[in-house]
């Protein structure tokens, strides 16, 4: 990783790069979006509806 | 150096990604996790599971506990590791300090090169046997030579890929991928070839009770899926939010291990083999099984790939190795896995088994704890200067840079998954048998942690959350 590794700064701080990237994310900028609410309904109806809905089938078959 | 070439290594780094090097959509994802899931373990997975239910049953109880595992993994994980395009060994630190953190990477370390270990073995072994097939290796002459030599070729094979870092998995997972759909056709072509004997068979090791062996498929999947903790912050930093990432992880990589599973139910049930290059060559002769073996083979690899990165990134949180060039990064992740592949390879799939079936433990309650912190203790606050500044001032320095909530709940967590299933005898106790063993135990360390931190950390005014406790109250 020469090109990171040519932004180290002192060793008692972050290095330059890092502390740009930080930065960025503290801010808000560089920032990816959690999950939102049509994420999350996706996450419900393939991690417990599907789910449910086939150890049902399962066990009655 | 230019910009541009800082963002091309980025992803040889355990730093935070920028908007700009996410550039997984959601169909680049499903292929590389896919690609990563789908490998000879799902035939174990299957057989394990081909023991106690039948097709029907074994095929819905797995997926059911498939997709509970991967949706424990992704929410565990995902929000940190989706937000601040960091790995899964990053994403810890919230919970077990700016030092504690050695914990789950340890955890990652031993899961993935164990596991790879099997995996490149399974490969040689899988390579082997195709040159035996095809008439270049006589059955029995070099053969023990020529594991560990295909073996240390698959790790070089690897190590060359993985020095283009994300993109070199992108790459090769692009065209590995098709080995899921040689494995349906596997699947297809034992389920129309065997459909009368696959609805007659009954599980070798079916207990009386019913319920409990419903209930060890549905844990056979998402003890299994659990382990994909390892793997898929690497994976997920990638895409840039987590509407991208939601559904083709739960689609690319909690789908696959099920549906492939199913040959290795189908397999055990009807020919008692879970392994496809060995049946496939009395169902369909050498040319089957040529294919058969190049699937195990290419599935192996692509895992192998996805994991060593995995491993590497994750390494790169230690202080001395974030410095290091990365093809050594990828050198010292590697070397571990060829020495095994050289020297042991035998002996370690005869031993080896055991202590990672205590190691896949240890997810749950890992899984528990985060998603008690993150969404229960911090509503969702994360302070990113705290996970890479681990200066005496920081968050996240706890008490030496350990927290002893996440540690203990982690201990009690293990112990709750020991008592209730001992994953070598498969001996259960209490609930198991309505609960499985890996729900309550991610229920119960994300309790004890909960409980720890509510009741001792925050009013020490450690671990960054008193400001969070203040807002909720």
């Amino acid at each position: 990783m020469p090109s990171l590794r040519g932004k180290i700064a002192s060793p008692d701080s972050l290095p330059a790069e890092l502390e740009h990237r930080i930065s960025g994310l503290e801010s808000g900028r560089e920032c990816g979006d959690d999950f939102d609410l049509a994420s999350l309904c996706w996450l419900l109806v393939l991690g417990v509806l599907i789910p449910v809905g086939l150890l049902l089938i399962g066990w009655l078959a | 150096m230019s910009a541009p070439r800082d963002e091309s290594n980025a992803d040889k780094s355990a730093w935070p990604l920028l908007l700009s090097e996410r550039t997984w959509g959601p169909f680049r994802l499903g292929v590389a996790l896919a690609t990563a899931a789908a490998a000879t373990w799902c035939y174990l997975i299957g057989e394990y599971t081909g023991y106690y239910l039948n097709f029907l049953q074994g095929s819905l109880a797995l997926t059911a506990g498939s997709m509970i595992g991967m949706l424990l993994v992704l929410l565990a994980a995902g929000p940190t590791c989706i937000r601040f395009g960091i790995d899964s060994v990053a994403s810890t630190k919230p919970q077990f300090g700016s030092s504690g953190w050695v914990i789950p990477a340890l955890m990652q370390f031993v899961s993935i090169i164990g596991w790879n270990s099997l995996l490149l073995i399974f490969f040689a072994k899988s390579l082997t046997q195709l040159l035996i097939v095809v008439g270049w290796l006589t059955p029995g002459a070099g053969s023990r030579f020529i594991v560990p030599l295909t073996t240390l070729f698959a790790c070089v094979f690897v190590y060359w890929v993985l020095l283009r870092g994300a993109s070199g998995v992108t790459r090769i997972s692009g065209v590995l991928v098709l080995h899921v759909f040689v494995g349906l056709w596997m699947l297809w072509l034992l389920v129309s070839h065997q459909w009368p004997a696959l609805v007659a068979a009954r599980p070798a090791l079916a207990r009386p009770d019913a319920l409990w062996n419903y209930t060890t498929g549905v844990e056979i999947g998402i003890s299994s899926l659990l382990s994909w903790w390892a793997y898929i912050g690497a994976m997920i930093r990638m895409a840039p939010n987590g509407r991208t990432a939601a559904v083709p992880v739960m689609l690319g990589m909690g789908a696959p291990v099920p549906l492939l599973s199913m040959i290795g139910i189908a397999g055990v049930l009807v020919l008692k083999s879970s392994d496809p290059s060995e049946w496939l060559r009395t169902v369909g002769g050498p040319v089957y099984a040529v294919i058969a073996l190049s699937f195990v083979a290419a599935a192996n690899l692509g895992t192998a790939i996805a994991g060593i990165y995995a491993s590497a990134v994750g390494l790169r949180n230690f202080r001395r190795i974030e410095k290091l060039p990365w093809h050594v990064v990828l050198l010292l992740t590697l070397a571990p896995v060829a020495l095994v592949g050289v020297l042991i390879p035998e002996l370690f799939f005869a031993g080896f088994g055991a202590f990672l079936a205590f190691i896949g433990v240890a997810f749950a309650p890992l899984c528990g704890i985060q998603i008690a912190d993150y969404y229960v203790v911090r509503r969702r606050r994360i302070d990113i200067r705290a996970i890479f500044d681990s200066s005496s001032s920081r968050a996240y320095v706890f008490w030496g840079g350990f927290n002893p909530a996440a540690i203990v709940a982690l201990a009690v967590g293990c112990g709750v998954y020991i008592y209730l299933l001992n994953p070598l005898t498969y001996e259960s106790h209490g609930p198991f048998r309505l609960l499985t063993a890996s729900l309550p135990t991610a229920f119960a360390a994300g309790s004890v942690h909960a409980a720890l931190t509510l009741w001792f950390v925050v009013p020490s005014g450690r671990g960054g959350y008193t400001r969070q406790i203040k807002k909720i109250r």
